[in-house]
C-alpha cells in the first residue's frame, strides 16, 4: 500500500511505497520528509494549524495570567522593600538585611507629603506611591532622620543617563542648604563604568556638600573628575562622562524644582508650606503642633 | 527501557563534556558574556537555563506528534517564552536581588540558541524522558562553563567569591590590585577561549 509523505522543504506531499532516500519533487534529504498518517488528523492542514495556534495561545495566556496574579503580592512587597532600602541608603543607612529594612524605614521616616510644582500639597496622595515617572509633576518629600539622627528631607529625583533612565534620592537639611546623603540608581548604564554611580563610593562624595551657589540657586552638580572648582561640584566617574553628566543634570534641575516648590529663595522645610505635613500652610499664628515645633527649632 | 539506559545516559552526560553546548557547539555565548562578572548571577542563570531547557524539552517532546510542521518553531518559541516568563516571575517574587542583577538576561533566555537547538534537534524526534535528560544535561553543561567563567572573573576582578572577600587585605597592602578588565564583558570571551583551549587540549578527538 502506498504511504503518503510530506516534504518540509518544498511543502508538497507525495506517495511512495516506503520512505524514499530523497524527495522526488525537490530532492531534499530524508530529514525533511515525514510520513503523513492516513488515519487521524492531518497535522499539516491549514485549519488544523490555525486551530492549534489559537488553542495554544489561549492556554498559555491563561497560564501566565494565573502565575502573574498568584505572585503579584509577593513581587510588590519586594519592590517596596527595594525602594525603601534605596531611600534608607540616601540617609546613609546601607547594607541592611531585607528583614530589617521595614523597621528601620518606619523608625527614620517621620512624615511624607506630595507637593505640586508651586508648593501646594496634594491631599490624599501617598508619597511612597508616587512612581519615579511622575516626578516633575508631583514632588514627594520624606521628612526623616539620617543614620546619625540629624533632621533631613529626602527628595526623590529622576533623570536621563547614557542608555536609559536614572533615578535617585538626595537627603538634604530641612533648610535645603546642605546635602546629608545621596543614592543613585540606573536602568541600564554600562557595567563597570556608568553603573558605578550605584556604588556607595560615588554617592558618599555628596555628603556635606552645599546645595546652593552664591546666587541662591541650586549649584550642586557633577563635573569631570579633577575639574572641580567649587564645593558644589562633585567628581564624576572616569570613563562615564555622559552618565556623570546625567546625574549632574538630574541633581541640578531636580533639586531646583524642589527648592521652588518648597519655598523659593527662602526654603523653610516641608512643614511650613506643606499642609499635609503641618496643616497650616505656612500662615502666621498657626497652632498646629508640627508647625510650632518647627518654628521653635528655627528660633 | 530502563530509566537510565545507555542512550539515556549519553543524552544526560554527553553535553557535560564531549558535546558541551558552549565550548564544543559554541552556543549561548551571548549570555555567558553578560552575566558572569560575578559568581552568583552565573549560578542562577545556569540553573534557570537548566530548568527551562529540561521542561521545554519535555513539553515539546510530549506534544511533538501534534505540532503542525509549518509552525513548529513558533510553537517551540511560545513554550519557551511561557516558561521563561514563569521563571522570571518566580525569581522576582523569591529572589528579587538576583532578578534585578540578571535584569534583561532572564528574558533573553528565550533567544538562547541552546534552547532552540535542543528543541529542534532532540525533543522533536525523541520520547519525553530522554528529552528531559537531554535538557538537564545541556543546561548543566552550560551552567558549568558559566560557573568557571564567573569564578575566574569574580576572583580576579573583585577579589571575592559569591560576594565574600577571599583575597586578604594584606595582599592589597603589598601592592596587589584587582584586575578591572575582568569586570568587562570582553574578558569573559577570552576566558571562554581559554576554557575551550584547555578542553580541546585534553580531548584530542575534538581537534
Amino acid at each position: 500500500m502506498a504511504k503518503k509523505f510530506y516534504c518540509s522543504q518544498c511543502g508538497q506531499t507525495f506517495e511512495a511505497a516506503s520512505m524514499p532516500d530523497k524527495c522526488p519533487i525537490c530532492g531534499a534529504d530524508t530529514s525533511h520528509l515525514t510520513e503523513v498518517k492516513s488515519k487521524g488528523i492531518n497535522t499539516n492542514g491549514n485549519i488544523y494549524t490555525i486551530c492549534y495556534a489559537a488553542v495554544m495561545v489561549i492556554l498559555v495566556a491563561f497560564l501566565l495570567a494565573f502565575v502573574s496574579s498568584a505572585l503579584k503580592s509577593k513581587q510588590d512587597a519586594n519592590v517596596a522593600i527595594d525602594k525603601k532600602s534605596q531611600i534608607l541608603a540616601s540617609l546613609n543607612v546601607r547594607g541592611l538585611a531585607k528583614s530589617e529594612v521595614e523597621g528601620k524605614y518606619n523608625e527614620l521616616i517621620q512624615e511624607t507629603c506630595v507637593l505640586t510644582p508651586d508648593g501646594q500639597v496634594l491631599e490624599g496622595e501617598d508619597a511612597f506611591g508616587v512612581d519615579t515617572k511622575e516626578i516633575g509633576e508631583k514632588f514627594p518629600v520624606y521628612r526623616s532622620k539620617t543614620a546619625d539622627g540629624a533632621d533631613a528631607l529626602v527628595l526623590p529625583l529622576k533623570g536621563r543617563g547614557l542608555w536609559g533612565g536614572l533615578w535617585g534620592y538626595v537627603a538634604v537639611t530641612p533648610d535645603l542648604q546642605k546635602v546629608l546623603g545621596a543614592y543613585f540608581d540606573h536602568e541600564s548604564e554600562t557595567a563597570g563604568l556608568g553603573a558605578l554611580i550605584k556604588e556607595a563610593k560615588f554617592q558618599e562624595q555628596f555628603i556635606g556638600r552645599p546645595v546652593l551657589g552664591e546666587d541662591g540657586n541650586v549649584a550642586l552638580t557633577v563635573v569631570k573628575k579633577g575639574s572641580s572648582t567649587a564645593e558644589t561640584e562633585v567628581d564624576g566617574v572616569t570613563g562615564a562622562t555622559l552618565t556623570s553628566k546625567g546625574v549632574g543634570e538630574m541633581v541640578l534641575t531636580g533639586i531646583q524644582q524642589y527648592v521652588n516648590a518648597l519655598g523659593g529663595s527662602k526654603p523653610s522645610g516641608c512643614c511650613q508650606k506643606a499642609e499635609g505635613c503641618g496643616g497650616c500652610g505656612g500662615k502666621e499664628g498657626c497652632d498646629k503642633p508640627c508647625c510650632q515645633g518647627e518654628s521653635e527649632q528655627a528660633e | 527501557m530502563s530509566l537510565l539506559s545507555k542512550a539515556n545516559r549519553e543524552a544526560l552526560v554527553g553535553p557535560l563534556n564531549l558535546n558541551n553546548p558552549v565550548v564544543v557547539q559554541v552556543l549561548g555565548i551571548c549570555s555567558a558574556l553578560a552575566v558572569t562578572a560575578q559568581l552568583e548571577p552565573a549560578i542562577v542563570m545556569g540553573l534557570s537555563v537548566t530548568i527551562i531547557t529540561a521542561f521545554s524539552n519535555l513539553i515539546i517532546s510530549l506534544i511533538r506528534n501534534s505540532i503542525p510542521n509549518r509552525i513548529r518553531i513558533i510553537v517551540q518559541l511560545v513554550v519557551v517564552a511561557a516558561l521563561v516568563t514563569i521563571v522570571s516571575q518566580v525569581l522576582k517574587a523569591f529572589a528579587y536581588d538576583v532578578s534585578v542583577q540578571l535584569s534583561v538576561y532572564v528574558g533573553l533566555i528565550i533567544t538562547n540558541c541552546i534552547l532552540m537547538g535542543r528543541l529542534e534537534a532532540f525533543a522533536m524526534m525523541n520520547k519525553p524522558w530522554p528529552s528531559f535528560l537531554d535538557g538537564i544535561g545541556n543546561g548543566i553543561g552550560y551552567a558549568i562553563i558559566l560557573v568557571i567563567v564567573g569564578f575566574v572573573r569574580e576572583l580576579l576582578g573583585s577579589g571575592s567569591l559569591l560576594g565574600f572577600q577571599v583575597i586578604p587585605e594584606w595582599c592589597y597592602e603589598h601592592g596587589y590590585m584587582n584586575n578591572g578588565m575582568m569586570t568587562m564583558p570582553a574578558m569573559s570571551l577570552i576566558i571562554v577561549g581559554c576554557v575551550i583551549w584547555a578542553h580541546r587540549a585534553y580531548n584530542k578527538e575534538l581537534q
